[in-house]
């Protein structure tokens, strides 16, 4: 080796440079380097199969029994205390393996104060009345579990898994608003009585920046969980986390699938039709005050372009199930500017056309919204929504309920 | 304080990086000499200025909350930039140099714009695919190595700390480009590459050229 020739590599003083690699060690490492990835590949070549196994054919919100009773049954309740907190949104709701009912929502003085934190309440199963709330986690529990700065916490969702964890998705802000959330997870081993450490969840190229959460997930015969997430900053569009829970309420490994050219549209929610098929149903930012439907033939992996249906949309969350007919049923605001009513509609034809059925809530210059739907095993139909931003209200129904009377209003309250 | 003061394995890396930019500061700043105390004195009151609590959490937390995933090619350009300094080293040549900044500042573009450029693209996907990503930061990283360039060290590295799960994100792109590390790829090609030659051009310009006789206008 020849020290005064620049190709090649010398052991320098300070201030000079070390030169080129030498050849062999450029051999050596570029040998290195193929051993490393040809070892990786072959590793990691189970986990990296591109779309998931078909949908599990009994979905946690598609249950097979049927309702309980062919007669018309409805009843609504509280699932927030009145007072318990000045501000109460943003609620999801879950039916555990145990049959009972789990929501959680955020309430404190208003929504993105400092002292908001998660909730969650029950409902035994067969019961009429939800326990008393139980603070799951708030900004400073979240920043203690996560180990940085958290200003704000907010939009949870909640489901259980295939083995019986309840997992538990929530979005923190650590500066600005809402559009630079991250997403965080963790998951419960006792049906959401105790639960785990937070994980933070890297779902976006610039600084892991803006990612959303409402709606509950799909799922998939090889274990993996479709999760509706979205993103805000700059542009809007929905997002797909596909995620593998582990051994022990752990995430295994998990990516996302981003759905840019959906731009405006928001807060996807999913319905599986059966099969490899999954109907999207989006929120609307575009101006165009429509709910907007996509269409996916491969398990949620590629999508159809999102096109406006026949219903309105204030630019709002929607949430919706599938019957077990078939027909898929719709919890939304039927308004184009304001969220002063909370309606339900039905799809015969797997999203293409709605019908308008109900009216639950509806009052001038107050708010009803953020709705989210789910089945319980013995065929009812569970809704939790926001009520004039102060508490969180439960309705269920059975079918023959919804299908009495076509353009009726429903505004009772105990 | 309610969280822990010292990094953990997922933070180790930023931590480092926070660490290099904060003493990197102080060098240009203090403008103390080079030496062994001034060196040391240095390092020490970069890691106490990260662990300075702020609003119950060391200032390092806050950093981190905000910049979670520095890129290892970053840390190894912060790396060679104390290199003369601390090591006594020059550990790049004006072409490793060239490499680092041209290479942030294509892959930076491509990966952080292209949501708005060319919205169904998803380029970012391809970096959960562990063996693509992979794959594809070695074949880049044996291209470096093969020409003898120094960052090719730096994307094998990327490549090593990928595999290991060194950062928080499981995404491939992370541990190649950052944010940080695009804009100071910006910045450092227009000054480099760019600016010289604009100047270049505008030299060349009408008022420039020769008349027939060879004379200047």
């Amino acid at each position: 080796m020849n020290p005064s020739t620049p190709e090649t590599p010398t052991h320098v003083s300070a201030g000079r440079c070390s030169g080129r690699l030498a050849p062999r060690h450029r051999l050596a490492l570029i040998v290195g380097l193929v051993a490393v990835c040809t070892f990786m590949s072959l590793s990691a070549a189970r986990r990296d199969s591109e779309a998931p196994t078909e949908l599990e054919r009994i979905a946690r919100t598609n249950s097979a029994t049927p309702p309980r009773d062919s007669l018309p049954f409805f009843e609504q309740s509280w699932v927030s205390p009145s007072g318990h907190t000045p501000s109460a949104h943003c609620s999801t709701i879950a039916t555990l393996p145990s049959g009972d009912l789990l929501a959680l929502w955020y309430g404190g003085t208003r929504e993105g104060a400092a002292d908001v934190a998660l909730y969650t309440s029950r409902l035994p199963k067969g019961g009429t009345v939800w326990s008393s709330p139980v603070e799951v986690i708030d900004r400073e529990a979240a920043e203690q579990e996560l180990d940085r700065r958290i200003k704000k916490v907010g939009n949870t969702v909640i489901f259980p898994d295939e083995v019986g964890n309840l997992w538990m998705v929530f979005s923190t802000v650590s500066v600005g608003g809402w559009s630079g959330s991250a997403l965080n997870i963790k998951s419960s081993r006792d049906e959401g009585r105790t639960w785990g450490e937070s994980q933070r969840l890297t779902l976006n190229h610039f600084l892991n920046l803006s990612s959303l959460v409402r709606n509950k997930p799909i799922y998939a015969e090889d274990g993996r969980v479709g999760l509706p997430v979205y993103h805000e900053m700059a542009t809007k569009f929905p997002q797909i986390l596909w995620f593998r829970p582990g051994p022990g309420g752990t995430v295994e490994d998990y990516k996302v699938r981003s759905l840019s050219s959906a731009s405006g549209l928001i807060q996807p929610s999913l319905v599986s039709l059966g099969g490899d098929r999954v109907l999207m149903i989006l929120r609307d930012g575009t101006g165009q005050h429509a709910v907007h439907t996509a269409l996916s033939e491969d398990n949620g992996w590629t999508w159809t372009e999102a096109r406006a249906g026949n219903l309105p949309n204030p630019n709002a969350a929607m949430d919706a199930v599938r019957l077990d007919d078939g027909r898929i049923l719709l919890v939304y605001n039927h308004s184009t500017d304001v969220r002063e009513n909370l309606s339900l509609a039905i799809s015969a034809d797997e999203g293409q056309t709605w019908e308008h059925r109900v009216v639950l809530e509806e009052e001038a210059d107050r708010e009803f919204s953020y709705p989210q739907v789910t089945k319980a095993e013995d065929g009812l139909i569970h809704i939790t929504y926001t009520w004039r931003r102060e508490r969180i209200r439960h309705v269920a129904f059975n079918t023959a309920w919804l299908d009495r009377e076509p353009g009726r209003r429903i505004a009772a309250h105990p | 304080m309610n969280t822990s003061l010292l990094p953990s394995s997922a933070s180790l890396l930023a931590f480092a990086t926070l660490w290099l930019i904060v003493l990197n500061l102080l060098v240009r700043f203090s403008r103390l000499p080079t030496g062994l105390r001034n060196n040391a004195l240095l390092a020490v009151a970069a890691v106490l200025l990260l662990l300075v609590p702020v609003g119950g959490l060391p200032v390092w937390r806050w950093l981190f909350s905000l910049y979670p995933n520095p890129c290892l090619p970053m840390l190894g350009v912060l790396v060679a930039q104390h290199g003369p300094r601390f090591l006594g080293l020059r550990l790049f040549a004006e072409t490793d140099w060239n490499a680092t900044w041209r290479f942030g500042a294509v892959v930076g573009t491509v990966v952080f714009l292209h949501p708005v450029l060319l919205g169904g693209v998803d380029f970012y996907y391809w970096g959960w695919n562990v063996n693509l990503a992979a794959w594809l930061i070695a074949a880049v990283a044996i291209t470096f190595l093969a020409l003898g360039n120094h960052f090719g060290l730096l994307l094998a590295g990327s490549l090593v700390v990928f595999l290991m799960g060194g950062l928080e994100s499981k995404n491939g792109w992370d541990y190649v480009i950052d944010p940080i590390f695009w804009i100071a790829s910006l910045v450092s090609v227009t000054r480099r590459d760019l600016f010289p030659a604009m100047v270049k051009a505008v030299r060349r310009g009408p008022s420039a050229q020769p008349h027939a006789d060879g004379s200047l206008r």
